[in-house]
């Protein structure tokens, strides 16, 4: 009996090893791709913690649209919530507002959303409709 | 040529001697005619150069007198035979009584040619005595022509050795015109050499003068040295016994400058320990039950360190400060927003922390003693949560 099993389980152990290399090799790209998105927004991290706000806030849009394409909520929050900051520090009120109001109802779970609440509070009402922010994804 | 040949006077005798003797072999050449009686004989003037007529009038005039003599006797024999042949006529006629006619014609004829031989010979004596006369016109006018041509001749010489003086005279000119250029041009050549030796007279004597300043203020300086070595000397003796003071000090001072290091070490180390003493207490008041980033976030969120930097930041009197808690604001939001069950928002964390040189920089703002009391303390609680964050890390 194990004599006729030994090669059916040797055939099924084969076939369940390619299966898991194949799955491997589809979410390989997106791990690295996602882990270059990473690095880049600890890099615009960096540049804000820097003062280079202007610069880091021209970037951040696109990446935060990656991070939402692929679903990585915690990631897309916290970009867009470093976007809102930078309009922040550059004295644009109102965008700020915005893309913090933005986390807060898109990725209210996320830690991003409490910073953005708490940085909202501080910031005084616009009087009129703010304007749509250019870097916005809606 | 030597100087004898030079002079013009000696050159002018040279050469009329050399003409009066080449005149003299001419003159004695053709052979001279023998003169008729009654004529005076020319003048001698000179034995060496005798007055010459002109050369083509001498034959005629040396013949004339033979040629005239001739002619008379041709004149007197043509007579005669005529005389002599009317007499033979007369004699051998048939009628000699007396004289016939035609021996009277041929007397009277006779008679006729006799006077006309008679005017012929005064003619020949009248003109004998033209021919004297020009002769003796002629002798003149030779001598006269001898003279102008020898005047000629002398003033052609003259005109010669003239040109040949001025020749001479113009080529000695030149040639001292050149050698006076060549003697400007040597003079000319020695000034300039001169005066390159007057300038190098000048430097040297300028250096020299220099020198001379030199030495005499090197002798100043030698003198002034001898009495800084002498006051050296005696300095000298009084920094040894003061530098045996400062060693024997120096010594005291080592000494108790290694107790003030003993000193500081210990108080460092009480003061590390009461610092780690603190951020635990800190750490432990503030983050009760917590532990690693959390706990950390728990202490960060505690102290409100981001509304804070938010609030004190316009308190700031520098730029340096307010940049700073602008920084400190950014990376306690970071920190706010790690994951902390993200293994790698730590090592991030970390990252952005030696990035912004954020401790240091709080460091150096906490040394300021004119720093705000508000902003000290918040930079303060800061500090102790990072040292927390990375004691975690």
């Amino acid at each position: 009996m194990w004599a006729r099993l030994t090669p059916m389980l040797v055939a099924a152990a084969v076939g369940m090893a390619g299966c898991a290399a194949q799955m491997d090799m589809q979410t390989q790209p997106i791990a690295r791709v996602s882990a270059i998105d990473a690095g880049e927004l600890e890099e615009l991290i960096g540049l804000i913690a820097e003062g280079r706000y202007e610069e880091a806030s021209s970037q951040i849009p696109s990446l935060a649209a990656r991070f939402e394409s692929r679903q990585e909520r915690p990631r897309a929050a916290e970009s867009l919530f470093w976007l809102g900051y930078c309009y922040e520090k550059l004295d644009r009120p109102a965008e700020a507002a915005q893309i913090y109001g933005r986390v807060l109802k898109d990725y209210p779970q996320e830690p991003a959303a409490r910073q953005a609440a708490q940085r909202l509070a501080l910031i005084p009402r616009p009087t009129a409709n703010p304007q749509p922010v250019p870097g916005g994804m809606d | 040529m030597d100087e004898q040949e030079r002079k013009p006077e000696t050159r002018l005798e040279m050469l009329l001697g050399r003409w009066g003797a080449e005149e003299a072999i001419r003159g004695a050449e053709p052979g001279a005619p023998p003169l008729p009686q009654g004529v005076r004989e020319p003048r001698q003037q000179k034995p060496a150069r005798p007055p010459r007529p002109p050369r083509s009038l001498r034959p005629l005039l040396r013949w004339a007198p033979a040629a005239a003599a001739a002619a008379l006797l041709v004149a007197a024999g043509v007579v005669l035979y005529i005389v002599t042949r009317g007499q033979m006529d007369k004699a051998g006629s048939p009628d000699a009584a007396g004289p016939p006619p035609a021996v009277a014609a041929a007397e009277q004829k006779a008679q006729k040619l006799q006077t006309e031989l008679a005017e012929t010979k005064k003619q020949l004596e009248s003109s004998m005595s033209d021919l004297k006369n020009l002769r003796a016109r002629l002798e003149d006018t030779s001598a006269r022509l001898a003279n102008a041509v020898e005047q000629e001749v002398h003033a052609a010489e003259i005109e010669r050795l003239r040109t040949d003086h001025q020749a001479e005279k113009r080529t000695l000119v030149e040639q001292m015109e050149g050698r006076l250029a060549e003697l400007n041009r040597q003079a000319e050549a020695k000034e300039k050499q001169i005066a390159q030796l007057n300038e190098q007279i000048d430097r040297l004597q300028q250096d020299l003068t220099a020198a001379t300043a030199s030495d005499a203020a090197l002798k100043d300086e030698l003198a002034g040295a001898k009495r800084e070595l002498e006051a050296a000397r005696q300095g000298q003796a009084a920094t040894v016994g003061e530098l045996n003071r400062q060693r024997k000090l120096h010594s005291e001072t080592l000494d108790s400058l290694a107790e003030a290091r003993k000193e500081l070490s210990q108080m460092k180390a009480q003061f590390s320990s009461i610092l780690d003493d603190f951020e635990r207490m800190y750490g432990a008041a503030a983050v009760a039950g917590r532990a690693g980033t959390d706990a950390c976030q728990q202490a960060a969120r505690s102290a409100n360190i981001v509304a804070r930097c938010a609030t004190i930041r316009g308190d700031a009197a520098q730029a340096s400060t307010r940049k700073l808690l602008e920084t400190v604001e950014t990376v306690f939001t970071r920190l706010d927003m790690l994951d902390p069950r993200d293994g790698r928002s730590a090592a991030s964390f970390a990252s952005l922390l030696a990035r912004t040189d954020l401790r240091r920089r709080i460091d150096v703002a906490l040394s300021n003693v004119a720093q705000d009391t508000q902003i000290r303390a918040l930079l303060f609680e800061a500090k102790l949560i990072l040292a927390g964050v990375e004691n975690v890390g």
